[in-house]
Protein backbone atom coordinates (compact mmCIF):
# COMPACT_ATOMS: atom_id res chain seq x y z
CA UNK A 1 0.00 0.00 0.00
CA UNK A 2 1.44 3.69 -0.92
CA UNK A 3 0.30 5.85 2.21
CA UNK A 4 0.53 9.74 1.88
CA UNK A 5 -0.71 10.80 5.06
CA UNK A 6 -1.05 14.79 6.22
CA UNK A 7 0.91 16.08 3.38
CA UNK A 8 1.93 19.57 3.27
CA UNK A 9 3.64 21.25 0.69
CA UNK A 10 3.48 24.64 -1.03
CA UNK A 11 5.70 26.40 -4.01
CA UNK A 12 7.15 29.46 -1.69
CA UNK A 13 3.81 31.41 -0.32
CA UNK A 14 1.59 29.51 -2.56
CA UNK A 15 0.30 26.29 -0.77
CA UNK A 16 -0.92 23.66 -3.08
CA UNK A 17 -1.57 20.66 0.01
CA UNK A 18 -2.01 21.22 3.68
CA UNK A 19 -3.34 18.13 5.69
CA UNK A 20 -3.58 15.60 2.16
CA UNK A 21 -4.23 11.81 2.66
CA UNK A 22 -4.36 9.40 0.20
CA UNK A 23 -3.96 5.47 -0.03
CA UNK A 24 -3.15 3.74 -2.84
CA UNK A 25 -3.05 0.06 -2.78
CA UNK A 26 -0.77 -2.11 -4.54
CA UNK A 27 -1.28 -3.14 -7.99
CA UNK A 28 -4.12 -0.25 -8.37
CA UNK A 29 -4.27 1.84 -11.57
CA UNK A 30 -5.83 5.02 -10.72
CA UNK A 31 -6.22 8.16 -13.02
CA UNK A 32 -5.41 11.43 -10.95
CA UNK A 33 -7.39 14.52 -12.71
CA UNK A 34 -8.32 17.99 -12.13
CA UNK A 35 -8.39 21.41 -13.20
CA UNK A 36 -5.03 22.71 -14.46
CA UNK A 37 -2.58 23.94 -11.51
CA UNK A 38 -4.31 21.70 -9.29
CA UNK A 39 -1.40 19.97 -7.96
CA UNK A 40 -1.28 16.76 -9.98
CA UNK A 41 1.84 17.25 -11.24
CA UNK A 42 3.03 18.56 -7.87
CA UNK A 43 1.48 15.07 -6.35
CA UNK A 44 3.28 13.03 -8.95
CA UNK A 45 6.73 14.35 -8.06
CA UNK A 46 5.96 13.98 -4.49
CA UNK A 47 5.90 10.10 -4.32
CA UNK A 48 8.52 10.15 -6.93
CA UNK A 49 10.99 12.00 -4.72
CA UNK A 50 11.94 15.01 -6.39
CA UNK A 51 10.00 17.23 -4.60
CA UNK A 52 10.09 16.96 -0.93
CA UNK A 53 6.93 17.77 1.89
CA UNK A 54 6.93 20.16 4.22
CA UNK A 55 5.49 17.99 6.46
CA UNK A 56 3.97 14.74 6.56
CA UNK A 57 4.72 11.47 5.42
CA UNK A 58 4.81 8.84 2.40
CA UNK A 59 5.21 5.27 3.21
CA UNK A 60 5.64 2.68 0.70
CA UNK A 61 4.91 -0.65 0.24
CA UNK A 62 7.21 -2.76 1.98
CA UNK A 63 8.42 -4.41 -1.53
CA UNK A 64 9.91 -1.55 -2.59
CA UNK A 65 12.86 -1.74 -0.33
CA UNK A 66 15.04 0.77 1.68
CA UNK A 67 15.55 3.14 -1.53
CA UNK A 68 11.65 3.33 -3.32
CA UNK A 69 13.29 5.31 -6.25
CA UNK A 70 15.01 2.25 -7.39
CA UNK A 71 11.26 0.95 -8.09
CA UNK A 72 9.57 3.66 -9.47
CA UNK A 73 8.81 4.91 -12.94
CA UNK A 74 8.52 7.91 -13.02
CA UNK A 75 8.22 10.41 -16.50
CA UNK A 76 6.89 13.97 -15.90
CA UNK A 77 5.49 16.25 -18.38
CA UNK A 78 8.92 18.20 -18.18
CA UNK A 79 10.44 15.12 -19.66
CA UNK A 80 13.41 15.72 -17.70
CA UNK A 81 16.93 14.36 -19.21
CA UNK A 82 20.49 15.24 -19.61
CA UNK A 83 19.96 16.53 -23.06
CA UNK A 84 23.51 17.33 -23.95
CA UNK A 85 23.83 13.57 -24.06
CA UNK A 86 22.94 10.95 -27.15
CA UNK A 87 20.48 8.76 -27.32
CA UNK A 88 22.80 5.93 -26.31
CA UNK A 89 24.71 7.55 -23.53
CA UNK A 90 21.64 8.98 -21.95
CA UNK A 91 20.59 4.96 -22.21
CA UNK A 92 24.18 3.77 -20.82
CA UNK A 93 23.94 6.67 -18.08
CA UNK A 94 20.16 4.92 -16.98
CA UNK A 95 21.93 1.29 -17.09
CA UNK A 96 24.99 2.53 -15.08
CA UNK A 97 22.46 4.42 -12.26
CA UNK A 98 19.80 1.37 -12.55
CA UNK A 99 22.39 -1.36 -12.33
CA UNK A 100 21.13 -2.64 -15.97
CA UNK A 101 23.04 -4.54 -18.05
CA UNK A 102 21.22 -3.43 -21.07
CA UNK A 103 17.50 -1.87 -21.42
CA UNK A 104 14.65 -3.55 -24.13
CA UNK A 105 14.65 -0.61 -26.75
CA UNK A 106 12.03 -2.14 -28.78
CA UNK A 107 9.97 1.29 -28.63
CA UNK A 108 12.80 3.25 -29.28
CA UNK A 109 13.86 1.19 -32.24
CA UNK A 110 10.25 0.95 -33.71
CA UNK A 111 10.54 5.08 -33.85
CA UNK A 112 13.65 4.67 -35.51
CA UNK A 113 15.77 7.63 -33.39
CA UNK A 114 19.25 7.03 -34.06
CA UNK A 115 21.46 6.45 -30.96
CA UNK A 116 24.09 9.17 -31.84
CA UNK A 117 21.09 11.93 -31.67
CA UNK A 118 21.51 14.11 -29.18
CA UNK A 119 18.16 14.03 -26.46
CA UNK A 120 17.68 17.97 -27.31
CA UNK A 121 17.60 16.88 -31.11
CA UNK A 122 14.72 14.70 -30.42
CA UNK A 123 10.92 15.92 -30.94
CA UNK A 124 8.66 15.66 -27.73
CA UNK A 125 7.54 12.27 -29.07
CA UNK A 126 10.71 10.54 -29.05
CA UNK A 127 11.81 11.99 -26.00
CA UNK A 128 8.48 10.99 -24.65
CA UNK A 129 9.06 7.51 -26.08
CA UNK A 130 13.14 7.35 -24.85
CA UNK A 131 12.20 7.74 -21.34
CA UNK A 132 9.08 5.36 -21.18
CA UNK A 133 11.52 2.78 -22.82
CA UNK A 134 13.84 3.49 -20.07
CA UNK A 135 11.43 3.50 -17.20
CA UNK A 136 9.69 0.62 -18.40
CA UNK A 137 12.84 -1.12 -18.38
CA UNK A 138 13.16 -1.18 -14.75
CA UNK A 139 10.01 -3.55 -13.93
CA UNK A 140 8.72 -0.88 -12.09
CA UNK A 141 6.39 -0.91 -8.75
CA UNK A 142 5.32 2.08 -9.43
CA UNK A 143 4.76 3.99 -12.58
CA UNK A 144 4.05 7.72 -12.44
CA UNK A 145 2.87 8.90 -15.68
CA UNK A 146 2.34 12.69 -15.53
CA UNK A 147 0.34 14.11 -19.10
CA UNK A 148 2.44 12.85 -21.51
CA UNK A 149 0.75 9.83 -23.80
CA UNK A 150 -0.77 12.43 -25.78
CA UNK A 151 2.05 13.82 -26.89
CA UNK A 152 3.02 10.60 -29.16
CA UNK A 153 1.52 9.58 -32.07
CA UNK A 154 -1.70 7.21 -32.14
CA UNK A 155 -0.13 4.16 -33.28
CA UNK A 156 3.02 4.46 -30.64
CA UNK A 157 0.41 5.26 -27.94
CA UNK A 158 -1.28 2.31 -28.39
CA UNK A 159 2.39 0.37 -28.58
CA UNK A 160 3.16 1.89 -24.82
CA UNK A 161 -0.49 0.92 -24.20
CA UNK A 162 0.30 -2.92 -24.97
CA UNK A 163 3.87 -2.99 -22.97
CA UNK A 164 1.79 -1.06 -20.18
CA UNK A 165 -0.47 -4.03 -20.25
CA UNK A 166 1.99 -6.60 -20.29
CA UNK A 167 3.73 -4.94 -17.79
CA UNK A 168 0.58 -4.91 -15.74
CA UNK A 169 -0.16 -8.25 -16.62
CA UNK A 170 3.44 -9.84 -15.58
CA UNK A 171 3.55 -8.29 -12.17
CA UNK A 172 1.25 -5.78 -9.44
CA UNK A 173 2.38 -2.82 -10.71
CA UNK A 174 0.85 0.20 -9.18
CA UNK A 175 0.21 3.02 -11.57
CA UNK A 176 -0.78 6.60 -11.12
CA UNK A 177 -1.09 8.60 -13.79
CA UNK A 178 -2.01 12.59 -14.52
CA UNK A 179 -3.77 12.90 -17.77
CA UNK A 180 -6.49 15.22 -19.29
CA UNK A 181 -7.06 12.70 -21.97
CA UNK A 182 -8.90 9.32 -20.92
CA UNK A 183 -9.95 8.03 -24.24
CA UNK A 184 -7.05 5.30 -24.86
CA UNK A 185 -6.48 4.72 -21.12
CA UNK A 186 -10.02 3.91 -19.89
CA UNK A 187 -10.07 0.73 -20.40
CA UNK A 188 -7.24 0.24 -18.20
CA UNK A 189 -8.44 2.75 -15.01
CA UNK A 190 -10.05 1.41 -12.38
CA UNK A 191 -10.25 3.97 -9.72
CA UNK A 192 -10.62 7.93 -10.44
CA UNK A 193 -9.14 10.53 -8.09
CA UNK A 194 -10.66 13.88 -8.80
CA UNK A 195 -8.33 16.81 -7.09
CA UNK A 196 -9.65 20.15 -6.30
CA UNK A 197 -7.83 22.56 -3.75
CA UNK A 198 -5.19 20.50 -2.59
CA UNK A 199 -7.74 18.00 -1.28
CA UNK A 200 -9.61 15.21 -2.91
CA UNK A 201 -13.00 15.96 -4.45
CA UNK A 202 -14.05 12.80 -5.73
CA UNK A 203 -12.44 9.13 -5.42
CA UNK A 204 -14.27 6.16 -6.64
CA UNK A 205 -13.82 2.96 -8.38
CA UNK A 206 -14.49 3.93 -12.42
CA UNK A 207 -17.66 1.63 -12.63
CA UNK A 208 -19.22 2.99 -9.52
CA UNK A 209 -18.42 6.31 -10.57
CA UNK A 210 -20.24 5.74 -14.52
CA UNK A 211 -23.10 4.82 -12.48
CA UNK A 212 -23.44 7.96 -9.95
CA UNK A 213 -22.59 10.49 -12.81
CA UNK A 214 -25.27 10.90 -15.43
CA UNK A 215 -26.40 13.44 -17.76
CA UNK A 216 -29.48 14.02 -17.79
CA UNK A 217 -31.59 16.05 -20.50
CA UNK A 218 -34.27 18.28 -19.37
CA UNK A 219 -36.09 21.61 -19.67
CA UNK A 220 -35.78 22.62 -15.64
CA UNK A 221 -32.88 21.95 -13.22
CA UNK A 222 -33.79 18.15 -11.86
CA UNK A 223 -35.27 18.40 -8.05
CA UNK A 224 -33.02 17.19 -5.57
CA UNK A 225 -29.81 15.70 -7.16
CA UNK A 226 -26.65 17.62 -7.21
CA UNK A 227 -25.69 19.55 -10.31
CA UNK A 228 -22.25 19.75 -10.91
CA UNK A 229 -22.32 21.94 -14.23
CA UNK A 230 -25.07 22.51 -17.12
CA UNK A 231 -24.96 23.35 -20.46
CA UNK A 232 -28.12 25.66 -21.24
CA UNK A 233 -30.17 25.19 -24.61
CA UNK A 234 -33.32 27.01 -25.79
CA UNK A 235 -35.77 23.97 -25.14
CA UNK A 236 -33.65 21.24 -23.23
CA UNK A 237 -30.39 21.69 -21.14
CA UNK A 238 -28.35 19.43 -20.47
CA UNK A 239 -27.54 18.84 -16.99
CA UNK A 240 -24.69 16.97 -15.47
CA UNK A 241 -24.99 15.47 -12.12
CA UNK A 242 -23.18 13.61 -9.28
CA UNK A 243 -24.56 11.47 -7.14
CA UNK A 244 -27.03 10.17 -9.63
CA UNK A 245 -30.21 8.71 -7.68
CA UNK A 246 -32.00 5.22 -9.02
CA UNK A 247 -35.10 6.43 -7.66
CA UNK A 248 -34.88 9.93 -8.19
CA UNK A 249 -38.58 11.12 -9.01
CA UNK A 250 -37.72 12.66 -12.37
CA UNK A 251 -40.33 12.77 -15.62
CA UNK A 252 -39.85 13.95 -18.63
CA UNK A 253 -36.33 13.75 -18.46
CA UNK A 254 -33.82 11.52 -20.53
CA UNK A 255 -31.10 9.91 -18.69
CA UNK A 256 -27.74 9.70 -20.58
CA UNK A 257 -24.50 7.32 -19.52
CA UNK A 258 -21.20 8.97 -19.73
CA UNK A 259 -17.76 7.93 -20.74
CA UNK A 260 -14.88 8.60 -18.19
CA UNK A 261 -13.81 12.25 -20.34
CA UNK A 262 -17.47 13.14 -20.32
CA UNK A 263 -17.43 12.76 -16.84
CA UNK A 264 -13.78 14.62 -15.97
CA UNK A 265 -15.09 17.67 -17.98
CA UNK A 266 -18.37 17.73 -15.57
CA UNK A 267 -16.43 17.79 -12.24
CA UNK A 268 -13.81 20.45 -14.30
CA UNK A 269 -16.68 22.50 -15.47
CA UNK A 270 -18.63 22.98 -12.60
CA UNK A 271 -15.25 24.20 -10.47
CA UNK A 272 -14.60 26.22 -13.29
CA UNK A 273 -18.48 28.03 -13.25
CA UNK A 274 -18.39 28.23 -9.69
CA UNK B 1 26.97 8.82 -12.93
CA UNK B 2 30.56 9.12 -12.28
CA UNK B 3 31.93 8.50 -15.63
CA UNK B 4 28.89 11.47 -16.72
CA UNK B 5 30.28 13.38 -14.09
CA UNK B 6 34.59 12.98 -15.14
CA UNK B 7 33.22 13.76 -19.10
CA UNK B 8 31.83 16.89 -17.19
CA UNK B 9 34.80 17.75 -15.64
CA UNK B 10 37.25 17.03 -18.46
CA UNK B 11 35.21 19.43 -20.62
CA UNK B 12 35.33 22.26 -18.00
CA UNK B 13 39.41 21.63 -18.22
CA UNK B 14 39.17 21.92 -21.70
CA UNK B 15 37.32 25.17 -21.62
CA UNK B 16 40.26 26.33 -19.30
CA UNK B 17 43.00 24.95 -21.19
CA UNK B 18 41.82 27.59 -24.14
CA UNK B 19 43.94 30.13 -21.65
CA UNK B 20 46.45 28.27 -22.63
CA UNK B 21 46.52 30.13 -26.05
CA UNK B 22 48.16 32.99 -24.25
CA UNK B 23 51.71 31.44 -24.82
CA UNK B 24 51.49 32.35 -28.38
CA UNK B 25 49.92 35.13 -28.14
CA UNK B 26 52.13 36.76 -24.99
CA UNK B 27 55.09 35.54 -27.19
CA UNK B 28 53.91 37.38 -29.85
CA UNK B 29 52.84 40.53 -28.09
CA UNK B 30 56.29 40.45 -26.56
CA UNK B 31 58.12 40.12 -29.75
CA UNK B 32 55.90 42.32 -31.98
CA UNK B 33 55.29 45.45 -29.13
CA UNK B 34 56.53 45.20 -25.65
CA UNK B 35 60.10 43.66 -26.15
CA UNK B 36 60.96 42.68 -22.44
CA UNK B 37 62.70 39.67 -23.65
CA UNK B 38 60.23 36.68 -22.75
CA UNK B 39 60.95 33.81 -23.83
CA UNK B 40 58.85 30.83 -24.31
CA UNK B 41 59.68 29.10 -21.16
CA UNK B 42 58.86 32.50 -19.25
CA UNK B 43 55.26 32.25 -20.36
CA UNK B 44 54.11 29.13 -20.02
CA UNK B 45 54.86 27.95 -16.50
CA UNK B 46 52.71 31.67 -15.56
CA UNK B 47 49.72 30.77 -17.97
CA UNK B 48 49.65 27.55 -16.54
CA UNK B 49 49.56 28.85 -13.40
CA UNK B 50 46.61 31.28 -14.21
CA UNK B 51 45.07 28.21 -16.00
CA UNK B 52 45.15 25.86 -13.05
CA UNK B 53 43.61 28.54 -10.71
CA UNK B 54 41.05 29.33 -13.42
CA UNK B 55 39.39 25.82 -13.09
CA UNK B 56 39.62 25.45 -9.50
CA UNK B 57 37.25 28.09 -9.49
CA UNK B 58 35.49 27.56 -13.20
CA UNK B 59 35.28 23.88 -11.98
CA UNK B 60 33.44 24.33 -8.68
CA UNK B 61 31.24 27.49 -10.24
CA UNK B 62 30.13 24.65 -12.38
CA UNK B 63 29.45 21.85 -9.92
CA UNK B 64 25.41 22.07 -11.30
CA UNK B 65 25.78 23.45 -14.46
CA UNK B 66 25.04 20.77 -16.32
CA UNK B 67 21.87 19.96 -14.51
CA UNK B 68 20.84 23.58 -14.75
CA UNK B 69 21.88 23.83 -18.67
CA UNK B 70 20.11 20.81 -19.88
CA UNK B 71 17.18 20.78 -17.75
CA UNK B 72 17.90 17.95 -15.79
CA UNK B 73 17.52 18.29 -12.38
CA UNK B 74 14.22 16.73 -12.12
CA UNK B 75 15.56 13.57 -13.58
CA UNK B 76 18.86 13.52 -11.31
CA UNK B 77 16.76 14.10 -8.30
CA UNK B 78 14.49 10.72 -9.41
CA UNK B 79 17.52 8.48 -9.64
CA UNK B 80 18.15 6.14 -6.43
CA UNK B 81 20.91 7.87 -5.29
CA UNK B 82 21.29 10.31 -1.94
CA UNK B 83 22.03 13.77 -2.69
CA UNK B 84 25.31 13.52 -0.70
CA UNK B 85 26.39 10.83 -3.15
CA UNK B 86 25.35 13.05 -6.01
CA UNK B 87 27.60 15.99 -4.87
CA UNK B 88 30.56 13.98 -3.95
CA UNK B 89 30.19 12.22 -7.35
CA UNK B 90 30.81 15.63 -9.06
CA UNK B 91 33.39 16.79 -6.51
CA UNK B 92 35.84 13.87 -6.79
CA UNK B 93 36.40 14.06 -10.21
CA UNK B 94 37.07 17.79 -10.33
CA UNK B 95 39.31 17.92 -7.32
CA UNK B 96 41.24 14.81 -8.68
CA UNK B 97 42.03 16.70 -11.78
CA UNK B 98 42.57 19.82 -10.12
CA UNK B 99 45.50 17.80 -7.68
CA UNK B 100 46.78 16.21 -10.63
CA UNK B 101 47.10 18.97 -13.18
CA UNK B 102 48.85 20.67 -9.59
CA UNK B 103 51.08 18.12 -9.24
CA UNK B 104 51.92 17.53 -12.86
CA UNK B 105 52.67 21.19 -13.32
CA UNK B 106 54.87 21.13 -10.03
CA UNK B 107 56.94 17.69 -11.42
CA UNK B 108 57.47 19.47 -15.02
CA UNK B 109 58.42 22.69 -13.72
CA UNK B 110 60.63 21.02 -11.21
CA UNK B 111 59.40 22.89 -8.37
CA UNK B 112 58.59 20.57 -5.96
CA UNK B 113 55.21 19.85 -4.19
CA UNK B 114 53.95 23.27 -3.21
CA UNK B 115 51.14 22.42 -0.02
CA UNK B 116 50.17 25.94 0.42
CA UNK B 117 49.18 26.51 -3.17
CA UNK B 118 47.18 23.57 -3.17
CA UNK B 119 45.74 24.09 0.12
CA UNK B 120 44.50 27.53 -1.74
CA UNK B 121 43.86 26.13 -5.01
CA UNK B 122 40.96 23.35 -2.79
CA UNK B 123 40.17 26.53 -0.82
CA UNK B 124 39.31 28.38 -4.02
CA UNK B 125 37.53 25.40 -5.78
CA UNK B 126 35.37 25.19 -2.41
CA UNK B 127 34.53 28.55 -2.34
CA UNK B 128 33.46 28.42 -6.07
CA UNK B 129 31.38 25.30 -5.44
CA UNK B 130 29.48 26.78 -2.61
CA UNK B 131 28.07 29.48 -4.81
CA UNK B 132 27.37 26.78 -7.48
CA UNK B 133 23.76 26.06 -7.00
CA UNK B 134 22.83 29.71 -5.77
CA UNK B 135 24.72 31.22 -9.66
CA UNK B 136 23.62 30.48 -13.05
CA UNK B 137 25.86 32.09 -15.02
CA UNK B 138 29.55 31.07 -15.11
CA UNK B 139 30.85 34.40 -15.07
CA UNK B 140 28.87 35.98 -12.26
CA UNK B 141 30.19 32.97 -10.06
CA UNK B 142 33.68 33.71 -11.16
CA UNK B 143 32.91 37.15 -10.08
CA UNK B 144 32.10 35.88 -6.72
CA UNK B 145 34.63 34.42 -5.60
CA UNK B 146 36.99 36.66 -6.26
CA UNK B 147 34.54 38.87 -4.42
CA UNK B 148 34.31 36.46 -1.51
CA UNK B 149 38.40 36.04 -1.69
CA UNK B 150 38.68 39.81 -1.13
CA UNK B 151 36.12 39.62 1.17
CA UNK B 152 37.69 37.14 2.85
CA UNK B 153 41.60 38.43 2.51
CA UNK B 154 40.26 42.25 3.79
CA UNK B 155 37.86 40.17 6.91
CA UNK B 156 41.35 38.33 8.15
CA UNK B 157 43.42 41.14 8.74
CA UNK B 158 40.32 43.27 9.88
CA UNK B 159 39.35 40.59 12.79
CA UNK B 160 42.70 39.97 13.56
CA UNK B 161 42.97 43.80 14.21
CA UNK B 162 39.37 43.93 16.19
CA UNK B 163 40.49 40.73 18.24
CA UNK B 164 44.05 42.60 19.32
CA UNK B 165 42.60 45.66 20.11
CA UNK B 166 39.92 43.83 22.61
CA UNK B 167 42.75 42.00 24.50
CA UNK B 168 41.66 38.65 22.71
CA UNK B 169 45.21 37.81 20.64
CA UNK B 170 48.68 39.66 21.75
CA UNK B 171 49.50 40.14 18.47
CA UNK B 172 48.16 42.32 15.26
CA UNK B 173 49.98 39.96 12.52
CA UNK B 174 48.39 36.74 13.98
CA UNK B 175 48.05 35.07 10.93
CA UNK B 176 45.66 32.71 11.47
CA UNK B 177 43.73 33.51 13.78
CA UNK B 178 42.79 35.83 11.14
CA UNK B 179 42.34 33.55 8.52
CA UNK B 180 40.24 31.14 10.97
CA UNK B 181 37.51 34.16 11.74
CA UNK B 182 37.49 34.87 8.39
CA UNK B 183 36.71 31.22 7.56
CA UNK B 184 33.64 30.97 10.25
CA UNK B 185 32.24 34.18 9.19
CA UNK B 186 32.56 34.10 5.75
CA UNK B 187 32.69 30.82 3.80
CA UNK B 188 31.47 28.66 7.19
CA UNK B 189 28.05 29.98 6.46
CA UNK B 190 27.99 30.32 2.65
CA UNK B 191 28.88 26.51 3.06
CA UNK B 192 26.58 25.74 5.36
CA UNK B 193 24.27 27.36 3.26
CA UNK B 194 25.09 24.91 0.35
CA UNK B 195 24.86 21.78 2.15
CA UNK B 196 21.63 22.83 3.45
CA UNK B 197 20.18 23.50 0.22
CA UNK B 198 21.92 20.43 -1.33
CA UNK B 199 20.35 18.59 1.46
CA UNK B 200 17.02 19.80 0.51
CA UNK B 201 16.71 20.00 -3.25
CA UNK B 202 14.09 19.65 -4.98
CA UNK B 203 13.02 20.03 -8.82
CA UNK B 204 11.44 23.22 -8.44
CA UNK B 205 12.41 26.51 -9.17
CA UNK B 206 15.95 27.10 -7.53
CA UNK B 207 14.88 30.77 -6.25
CA UNK B 208 12.69 29.53 -4.40
CA UNK B 209 15.18 27.45 -2.12
CA UNK B 210 17.93 29.65 -1.87
CA UNK B 211 16.52 30.71 1.89
CA UNK B 212 19.53 29.52 3.73
CA UNK B 213 21.50 31.68 1.21
CA UNK B 214 19.59 34.26 2.45
CA UNK B 215 19.72 33.76 6.04
CA UNK B 216 22.73 32.24 7.19
CA UNK B 217 25.49 33.77 4.51
CA UNK B 218 23.90 37.17 3.10
CA UNK B 219 24.00 38.39 7.12
CA UNK B 220 27.13 37.20 7.87
CA UNK B 221 28.55 38.58 4.46
CA UNK B 222 27.18 41.89 5.63
CA UNK B 223 28.37 42.05 9.07
CA UNK B 224 32.14 41.36 7.53
CA UNK B 225 31.87 43.90 4.97
CA UNK B 226 30.54 46.69 8.20
CA UNK B 227 33.24 45.56 9.98
CA UNK B 228 35.91 45.79 7.02
CA UNK B 229 34.26 49.79 6.34
CA UNK B 230 34.14 50.34 10.12
CA UNK B 231 37.63 48.97 10.82
CA UNK B 232 40.37 48.09 8.24
CA UNK B 233 41.35 51.77 7.80
CA UNK B 234 42.48 51.44 11.60
CA UNK B 235 43.86 48.43 11.21
CA UNK B 236 46.09 50.11 8.32
CA UNK B 237 47.17 52.68 10.09
CA UNK B 238 48.20 50.85 13.40
CA UNK B 239 50.17 48.60 11.20
CA UNK B 240 51.65 51.83 9.61
CA UNK B 241 50.20 50.58 5.92
CA UNK B 242 47.94 53.72 5.86
CA UNK B 243 50.00 57.11 4.02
Amino acid sequence: MLSIRDLHFSYGKRSVYTGFNLDIPAGQICLLTGINGVGKSTLLRLIAGVLRPKKGTIVYPETMGGEPRRKIGFISDQLSLYESLTVDQTIRFHCDVFGLDRIDDRLIRLTKIEGGRRVKELSTGQRTILHLNMILSLDPELLLIDEVIHSIDAYLRRVFLEELIALIARKRVTVLMANLNFHDIEALIERVILLKSGTIAVDEPIETLKKKVKKIIAPAPPAGLTILSQRPFPDRSEYYVYPYLENSALRDVEVVDLDLTEIVAAFIGGEYAA
Amino acid sequence: MLRKEVRDALRRLAECLILLVAVPLGYIWDRAIVHYGWRFVDIVPAVFTATIFLFAVYSGVSLFSSEKKDRALEYMLSLPVSRSKIVLAKVVPRLSILVGLWGGFAILAGKGWNWIILVFLLFLFFIAASLSIAIDSAVIGLLGVFLLFGAFDLSSSTLTFVAWKLGLISSIHNVWFGWTAAGVLILGPFAAAFLLVIRNLQAMPLRLQMRPYYRLALPSFLVVIFLILKFFGAYLAATGRLG
